[in-house]
């Protein structure tokens, strides 16, 4: 179960490509590619710098114009998705 | 050994390879100096490879300084760290030894398909030089390369744009371009076996060695009522359609994934990426000529 109060660890084995207004992960294990929008690579970015994602919220909303809640369950999902592949590893807060 | 200069990158091969001739620099009769390799225990990694119209499961194993690459039905082929040489190995099971350059055995069908396709394909990718699986054509020194999965129209588009069709046009590549990154941007390296094509009618023999990468148009079929369109990808879909049509990044080692992927998203900064539409109708060849050549 993942808590806002959770870092992230950046495995070796991934790869990082910052585009203009996107990124794409590569997950050199499994060779398989994955687009981050402009807010995910955002979030990468934040996450990258051992913020939780409880202060990787709080930097966004004054960011971009959203509501805290939804930011929190769009962050949490996006989340689980980079560890579902494999692209994070949850260091629990 | 003979040496071909291909993609503006020298490589050594142990023998002659057919197909190659028109990019051969240099021959060496003496003996080759190639020491022994040690051989990894476990294979790196396997994938399955497209060799002369078939495909084929190919394995990668690190052989110090360099990487060993094995295909059922072919001779072992070792190649150097640096990617500058490309040579068939010989095997001494009793020592476990594997000495590169060392065999004089003639070169069937097969070996030259493996050594003209993965093989030289991964050397290229040691030395920063990308192949992308891709046809290119000319309009006034404006270069267009143009991917597609297969069945997409590559070779025909720009086969047609080469001939009758389009007097301005000329043919670069028909299946393979190479390309890599320079100071000034990207560029093709188009002096590559098109190993589709005979020896007499490779189109990049009389190109110069490098031009400028102008753009590239990813190529899909539409239904075949439906209009042609052409438009330009955002930068994720366009490093996708490179990443995607990059011959042998199936063999690349974690670090040319890693090197491809910064690669592609350089390019794809720095040069245009399109999407071309269109139905495979001949008549509607003529406006897909007169939309390139507007954004010439």
């Amino acid at each position: 179960m993942l808590n806002l109060t959770d870092t992230v660890m950046i495995p070796g084995h991934i790869s990082y490509a910052a585009l203009e207004d996107a990124a794409v992960l590569l997950n050199i294990k499994t060779n398989r590619y994955f687009e981050l929008n402009e807010i995910g690579k955002r979030i990468w970015e934040l996450l990258g710098e051992q913020n939780s994602l409880l202060e990787v919220c709080r930097t966004l909303e004054n960011e971009y114009e959203v509501e805290a809640a939804q930011l929190e369950r769009d962050a949490l999902e996006l989340l689980n998705q980079l560890v579902e592949n494999g692209l994070v590893e949850i260091v629990p807060g | 050994m003979v040496c071909y200069c291909i993609a503006g990158q020298q490589i050594w091969f142990d023998s002659h390879v057919p197909g190659m001739l028109p990019f051969e620099v240099g021959y060496q009769a003496i003996a080759n100096n190639f020491r022994p390799v040690v051989v990894s225990r476990n294979v790196f990694y396997s994938a399955i490879c497209s060799m002369s119209d078939e495909v084929r499961p190919v394995e990668c194993w690190l052989a110090v300084p360099g990487l060993l690459l094995r295909a059922d039905g072919c001779n072992e082929v070792y190649i150097a760290e640096d990617g500058r040489a490309i040579l068939r190995v010989v095997n001494d099971y009793a020592s476990g030894e594997y000495t590169p350059g060392a065999s004089t055995a003639p070169l069937p069908d097969l070996d030259r398909a493996f050594l003209s396709g993965p093989a030289l394909v991964l050397a290229l990718a040691l030395s920063g030089v990308w192949c992308l699986h891709a046809s290119a054509a000319l309009f006034q020194d404006r270069l267009t390369a143009f991917v597609g999965e297969s069945g997409q129209g590559k070779s025909t588009l720009a086969a047609y744009l080469a001939q009758a069709g389009a007097p301005d046009w000329r043919l670069a590549a028909d299946d393979i371009l190479p390309a890599t990154l320079t100071p000034v941007g990207v560029q093709a390296l188009p002096h590559f076996p098109q190993l589709k094509l005979p020896v007499e009618a490779q189109p990049g023999v009389t190109l110069p060695e490098r031009l400028r990468l102008d753009r590239i148009c990813l190529l899909a079929q539409a239904d075949p009522d439906s209009q042609p369109e052409i438009e330009a990808l955002p930068p994720a879909q366009a490093v996708q359609a490179i990443l995607g049509h990059t011959a042998g990044a199936r063999l690349f080692t974690p670090q040319l994934l890693d090197n491809h992927l910064h690669f592609s998203a350089q390019a794809a900064a720095l040069t245009p990426v399109y999407r071309l539409t269109y139905p495979h109708r001949r008549e509607i060849l003529p406006w897909i000529v007169h939309e390139l050549e507007s954004l010439c």
